[in-house]
């Protein structure tokens, strides 16, 4: 091949490596070309075109609708939105005065309409609702690909299945809409010139396994269909027409990704002890009972924590304790005898529709939520510890309440488990009697008074995200300062610290379940803090598992010593990185 | 022939989402109108939009926190006021 090779540097968004040929995709933009019109009878022509092509975009819609509608009720919202603007006076009508009184062709007719909707876009001064004229460009797109003749040699709605071979999909942005249409089975990477970490491509990949790179400005000036591609989607980096001992190389480097993932996978049953010997759980974190079956292949040694809002938050009504204990059993049975931690409703009263007067909080995260809710509620919050202990008559069950700030909270906590367990007595229903007993961590409050509060739970589960969250005084969706939202900030590692020396002293488990606890990062981390459990998302059970086996507790005791030591997050990054970062797994 | 003039409902809301009154909530609200015979009206800092026009209403550029009027005229315009009403008190099904 003549072509150089190049190489350029993205946002790593998917691992694995791709390498293929590649397939661009021109879009979302469409090239739209000028026509004047100039019989009379051409125009009524051009109209009954365009109607056509409205027909079809519509037939296209609503059978992606139907297709999405049963599982996938948030896509088939996007086409029911989408419907709504094919049809919008705006577009339609609009479109068609402009071919009547112009005599232009009907593509060019779409996009004048598109443009006086993108003007009155451009006052709008909310900055999300002003870049959803990307729906509307959506739609255009869409009814211009339908558009029958010459000009789009009728690629109509598959414009991305030509591909008969598998490939790598080069595209300036991948919208919902792309990646429903794509042959999944027919694409061995991605790689877009727009994107970032969490964007759409970024999970679409993540979720099917297969690599990508994105934010990769001008890419498409470079690559050409057909062109040989390497993504390496575990550096972000991405190689047009590589040369002979490139290719080798990704080979090789593909293959060992491979076999490595494979063993993790295979070893994913085992359980995770550091090269000197320290055992530690790695448990899942589920917030449905769906999820037992993912949490229960990927190796998991129990749930460790069971977000148990789903039920409430889907029927928008609180669900019977038949209902939630029937759920409850379902999921101990499944993993019996491995734990399942059960955590108590951590939600506030906005989300209860049946209770509008509690919707007007201005700030929720500080507001009436979790446990300070349940004890306000306590109607709700005994219906669901009946079902909670009637379901630990079927395995082996934990009970965990959320965000208990102090003693008091935790004491009336307690004070209404006793209650429903007397209750349970009297009616003459099992349940386990021992039942453990356990807390979140996750208001600073509680850091402090640990010691308090220890020698009345059986365990302790750090819920990293809110703990940082509320120690640094950070939102993390504020996109302002959620830069600032830092896991490895000193004060996070003194807190973390603390809370292990109190529960050495009483003899006190504790796990973490923020997503600290599956971060590569932070494992070695958590383990020299002398954490025994963690608790993440079924998926990245297997590679933290492994993660753990290279590790030797011995050495991570002293690294965290020394971690202690620094004053900003940055240095404590840094070493992090210095010495676990270029680890691939 | 007995005059009447038409019915008119006017209510206040607050849009709650934190997206606010973006493509998929402006469809839910124009579809629930279009359910009724009344017309809708959205206003938002003296302009106010045809609420059963998609586009109309994202027009508006409402974010979250803004202070909306709903304004219905027509037979049933109490009960279209009320249906769309509580997408607002629901935050169209959003954080």
């Amino acid at each position: 091949m003549s072509d150089k090779s190049i190489k350029i540097t993205g946002i790593p968004a998917s691992e694995g490596i791709g390498i293929g040929k590649a397939h661009v995709i021109i879009s979302p933009r469409v090239r739209v070309y000028y026509q004047y019109i100039l019989e009379p009878m051409a125009v009524k022509k051009e109209i009954e075109r365009f109607e056509k092509a409205l027909k079809e975009t519509e037939n296209h819609f609503r059978s992606l609708k139907e297709k999405f509608e049963e599982f996938f009720e948030n896509q088939a919202y996007l086409f029911e939105t989408y419907l709504m603007i094919l049809k919008d006076k705006a577009i339609s009508d609009n479109t068609r005065k402009i071919i009547e009184t112009e005599h232009v062709n009907a593509e060019w007719a779409l996009k004048k309409s598109l443009e006086n909707v993108r003007q009155l876009f451009c006052q709008i001064e909310d900055p999300y609702i002003k870049s959803r004229i990307e729906d509307v460009e959506t739609v255009v797109e869409r009814i211009i690909r339908h558009l029958p003749g010459e000009l789009n040699s009728g690629t109509g709605n598959s414009f991305i299945n030509p591909a008969k071979k598998r490939v790598i999909i080069v595209a300036r942005e991948l919208s919902p809409l792309d990646t429903t249409e794509l042959d999944i089975s027919k694409v061995m990477g991605f790689i877009t010139e727009l994107g970032g970490k969490t964007g759409h491509t970024a999970i679409v990949a993540q979720s099917l396994d297969i690599p990508a790179v994105v934010g990769l400005p001008g890419i498409l000036n470079y690559v050409k269909d057909g062109d040989l591609l390497i993504v390496d989607g575990i550096n972000g980096e991405v190689i047009i027409n590589p040369d002979e001992t490139e290719l080798e190389n990704y080979h090789e480097k593909q293959y060992e990704y491979e076999r490595t993932k494979a063993t993790i996978t295979r070893k994913a049953h085992l359980p995770a002890i550091t090269v000197d010997g320290r055992r530690v759980l790695v448990k899942a974190n589920i917030e449905f009972l769906e999820e037992v079956v993912s949490a229960k292949s990927n190796g998991c040694e129990g749930i460790g924590l069971y977000r148990t809002e789903f039920l409430y938050l889907r029927s928008r009504s609180i669900p019977s304790e038949e209902e939630l204990f029937d759920d409850y059993r379902q999921v101990v049975e499944l993993m019996d005898p491995l734990p399942v931690t059960l955590r108590t409703l951590d939600i506030g009263g906005d989300k209860f529709a049946s209770r509008p007067s509690l919707s007007q909080e201005t700030n929720p995260a500080l507001g009436l939520r979790a446990i300070r809710f349940c004890l306000k509620e306590q109607g709700i919050f005994k219906s669901q510890l009946r079902a909670i202990l009637r379901a630990s008559a079927y395995g082996n069950v934990r009970v965990m309440f959320p965000m208990i700030s102090g003693l008091e909270e935790l004491l009336a906590a307690k004070e209404i488990l006793e209650g429903v367990k007397k209750e349970l007595d009297d009616q003459g229903i099992k349940y386990a009697k021992d039942i453990k007993v356990g807390i979140m961590v996750e208001v600073p409050s509680a850091v402090t008074l640990a010691d308090v509060l220890a020698p009345l739970v059986d365990f302790f589960s750090i819920g990293t995200n809110d703990l940082i969250q509320y120690a640094l005084a950070i939102d993390r969706v504020n996109e302002l300062v959620a830069e600032m939202y830092k896991p490895f900030h000193p004060a996070i590692l003194r807190m973390l610290k603390s809370l292990m020396k109190v529960a050495d002293t009483y003899g006190i488990e504790v796990s973490v379940c923020g997503e600290m606890a599956g971060d590569r990062l932070c494992i070695p981390l958590l383990i020299g803090a002398g954490i025994k459990e963690l608790s993440m998302n079924p998926k990245s059970i297997p590679v933290t598992k492994e993660i753990i086996r290279s590790l030797n507790w011995e050495e991570e005791k002293a690294t965290f010593v020394r971690l202690m030591a620094m004053r900003t997050a940055e240095e404590i990054k840094e070493e992090l990185e210095k010495r676990y970062g270029l680890k691939v797994h | 022939m007995r005059a009447h003039k038409p019915m008119e409902h006017v209510k206040k809301v607050k849009v709650a989402n934190r997206l606010g009154l973006h493509a998929r909530a402006a469809a839910q609200i124009a579809k629930t109108a279009m359910d009724f015979d009344s017309d809708l009206y959205i206003s938002l800092d003296g302009k106010e939009v045809d609420g059963k026009n998609l586009l109309s209403i994202l027009s508006l550029g409402a974010g979250t926190g803004a202070e909306i009027v709903l304004r219905a005229v027509g037979e049933d315009s109490a009960e279209l006021i009320e249906a769309v009403s509580k997408l607002f008190s629901l935050r169209f099904g959003e954080i």
